[in-house]
């Protein structure tokens, strides 16, 4: 009896020594803990949800801190530029990538490109580049933004609109049409001073009416903030906010603009493309069925739509760098960004393959006749300006202090040409303090 | 000869005494050395001495001389509305009339919520279409769905308003309790003699607390700018940086833009200014007590 006992506890320990090597083999990071700083985006949410399929994978365990926007920005500068290694995994600002990969703060993915089922080549290659400093890859991009015009056809129709506008001048025009005859607001638009609020709209009036930050990036950095195209350009976006804007345009924020198109309060906005899924959100929105879609609206210039990319980045003080630059590989994974879109409204996708997936066209293909919202979304990335953020680690300092400016022609406080002028100063000091200027 | 006896005392003194160096005369110190210097925290090894660089760089920026000016209307308006509005109602508080004690509790309230809470509170309040101000004006037949946050005038009264409130209760009480240490006979005397209330208050009450007053306002003024929390979540600041002080615009500098030398800068400078204005009040008041233990 005692032989047949002994024998049986040494077959289990060997068992369970086999079990646990061959658990080691498939769970590779089994023990290991990941903390990922990030947003509280629909992507993020989204990946979280699904995360205990990749716990369960490899064995490792994920830890999401999700922020509002600014506040993951801002503690995304203060974990990176102090070397924390508190976070594996951080959101990142394609336009944030120079100021921390210049000093080595961020980890290379360079991996991604040697493995051949993940295939890289299948992400925009523009928001790829994006992610590239110095010909080193350092994050992969999720988000591909950039914005569309969104227009309710059926209550533009009855007023005798029956086309998107052709530039912000013509949306002007439009707008006073309307107010004519009795429909105002007509639109809503982000006021909020920073890169990602009325920076983001003023920059592609801007640039469609030929204007830019500096004279010639990066050769000559002069800024040009003051310029004839500049000042015409804060023009037209005070007036659109201040006109014909929803009350409170002056701290609204995209969640405003989004509720003001969603509940059918304005006919008309030019907002994020990745906020459609909200925006036609079956359970809120009053909307859904009525909505055309379109590029936004150019300028004298030509069309500047704009454009920047959203993605995960690999801390370089990570004591976790494989698993977390596996994870960050399957999160982008092409399964996994097709299911996130299919259970969420998630739709700013980098992935070329799940732009052309039936299943993704059937969830998101937006099209009620007016306009069809993939290829307004794709029309619109096309003409994206890689250069639309300077991808220069002073940028968002520089734009929150021209949308100072911005706030102060909207408010009264000062001309365009005044407010410019101020913050051209500010900026040219900046520049000069970055080493760009002499 | 005080200095004599104490002598043996300092051993006693030390622990206390360097523990308040360290908290106080310390981090002013390193301020001062972050400001002198080039600090790119994304680019380790880039930091160089940079001498005053970043002060001469102070009066070339107008975001900077705007939080200057905010700085000046967010200290000196609601600390003068606070000690008239804290005075007046210590005075009405004294009376003992009937309700005036769970007043007292009442008063306190705003001193004890938190501000952050009490930015959410006036926020919620004000919100347009909204809010209770929303509400009063439907209630009483008025439109009063004003957005008020999204014109610099009006965002910035909302602050001192907001200020006024979370402020007043606690200078209230500090007067209140020095215009109770007074005697009555000297108001009973001037009641005799014809004063009405308001006269008896001028001439007896306003000069005998004055040098409350004084150390109250001192010490509001201090702390004026400790409604940081306040502004971030009411107005961030805006609009068109209307309600951007001196301490915000610094903090946007070290965690916003990571330039910690700039910010360090700018607190340093706001530093050497305030205690520019308060020393002389400061040091009278040193003054007033030592010669007040001395008697």
């Amino acid at each position: 009896m005692k032989r047949f006992v002994n024998r049986l506890a040494t077959g289990v320990a060997f068992a369970a020594l086999t079990a646990g090597v061959a658990s080691a083999q498939d769970k590779p990071y089994e023990g290991v803990t990941l903390r990922v700083l990030s947003t509280q985006q629909p992507w993020d949410t989204a990946v979280e949800a699904m995360i205990d399929e990749y716990e369960e994978e490899t064995g490792a365990r994920v830890v999401f801190d999700l922020y509002a926007f600014g506040q993951a920005v801002q503690k995304v500068g203060v974990e990176l530029s102090t070397g924390s290694s508190a976070y594996d995994v951080f959101f990142l600002e394609a336009s944030d990538v120079p100021r921390y990969a210049a000093g080595g703060r961020l980890a290379p993915l360079s991996v991604m490109a040697a493995d051949a089922d993940y295939d890289a080549e299948d992400l925009i290659a523009s928001t790829r580049e994006a992610f590239t400093y110095d010909g080193e890859i350092y994050g992969v991009p999720y988000f591909a933004a950039t914005q569309l015009y969104y227009w309710n056809a059926e209550q533009l129709s009855e007023a005798g609109v029956d086309a998107p506008p052709a530039t912000f001048e013509d949306m002007l025009a439009m707008c006073e049409t309307l107010k004519e005859k009795g429909i105002a607001p007509c639109t809503a638009l982000r006021g909020k001073p920073n890169t990602s609020e009325n920076i983001w709209y003023w920059t592609q009036i801007m640039l469609g009416e030929g204007g830019h930050w500096v004279a010639d990036f990066p050769n000559d950095m002069t800024p040009t903030v003051n310029s004839p195209e500049a000042v015409r350009a804060a023009e037209i976006y005070a007036e659109l906010l201040t006109e014909h804007g929803i009350p409170g345009s002056v701290s609204a924020g995209y969640d405003d603009v989004v509720v003001a198109i969603q509940q059918g309060n304005v006919p008309m906005v030019v907002e994020g493309a990745p906020l459609a899924g909200r925006i036609l959100d079956p359970e809120l929105s009053k909307v859904s069925g009525k909505l055309g879609f379109a590029p936004p609206p150019g300028g004298s210039a030509g069309l500047q739509a704009p454009f920047t990319a959203q993605g995960w980045a690999v801390g370089a003080a990570s004591r976790n760098l494989e698993a977390a630059q596996d994870f960050v590989l399957w999160a982008t994974s092409k399964e996994t960004v097709k299911a996130v879109t299919l259970n969420s409204p998630f739709v700013a996708v980098t992935r070329d393959s799940v732009w052309e997936d039936p299943d993704f066209i059937e969830a998101h293909g937006y099209d009620f006749g007016n306009g069809s919202f993939t290829e307004a979304y794709a029309e619109a990335l096309a003409a994206g300006d890689p250069l639309y953020r300077l991808p220069i680690p002073e940028f968002r300092s520089m734009g929150d202090r021209v949308g100072l400016a911005l706030q102060e022609i909207v408010t009264g406080e000062a001309s365009a040409q005044e407010a410019l002028d101020e913050a051209q100063e500010d900026v040219t000091r900046i520049l000069k303090r970055g080493g760009y200027l002499d | 000869m005080p200095g004599k006896t104490n002598r043996g005392l300092w051993p006693l003194i030390m622990p206390t005494f360097l523990a308040l160096v360290a908290i106080t005369v310390l981090p002013i110190l390193v301020t001062l050395g972050i400001s002198l210097f080039y600090v790119d925290l994304t680019m380790p090894g880039m930091t160089r001495f940079a001498g005053l660089e970043n002060y001469f760089e102070l009066f070339q920026d107008s975001r900077f001389l705007n939080s200057l000016t905010v700085t000046a209307k967010l200290i000196f308006i609601p600390v003068a509305l606070q000690i008239v509005i804290g005075l007046l109602l210590a005075m009405v508080l004294k009376e003992k009339l009937p309700g005036t004690g769970w007043m007292r509790m009442a008063f306190l309230l705003p001193a004890v919520i938190p501000p952050a809470v009490s930015g959410l509170v006036w926020k919620l309040f004000i919100v347009p279409g909204a809010g209770g101000l929303s509400y009063l004006g439907h209630v009483i037949g008025v439109d009063l769905s004003l957005d008020l946050l999204s014109m610099p005038g009006s965002a910035l009264t909302l602050v001192i308003v907001t200020s006024v409130w979370v402020g007043t209760p606690f200078v209230a009480l500090l007067m209140l309790s020095a215009l109770e240490s007074l005697g009555e006979e000297q108001y009973e005397a001037a009641r005799i003699d014809g004063a009405s209330w308001f006269q008896a208050h001028w001439h007896i009450s306003l000069p005998e607390i004055r040098p409350v007053i004084l150390t109250v306002a001192v010490f509001r003024i201090l702390e004026a700018l400790a409604i940081f929390p306040i502004i971030f979540v009411l107005t961030g600041g805006g609009p068109a940086g209307a309600t951007e002080p001196i301490n915000y615009y610094a903090y946007v500098n070290g965690f916003e833009y990571l330039r910690v030398d700039y910010a360090a800068t700018i607190i340093f400078f706001f530093f050497v200014v305030m205690m520019g204005i308060c020393s002389p009040f400061l040091i009278n008041i040193a003054r007033r007590e030592s010669s007040e233990e001395a008697r």
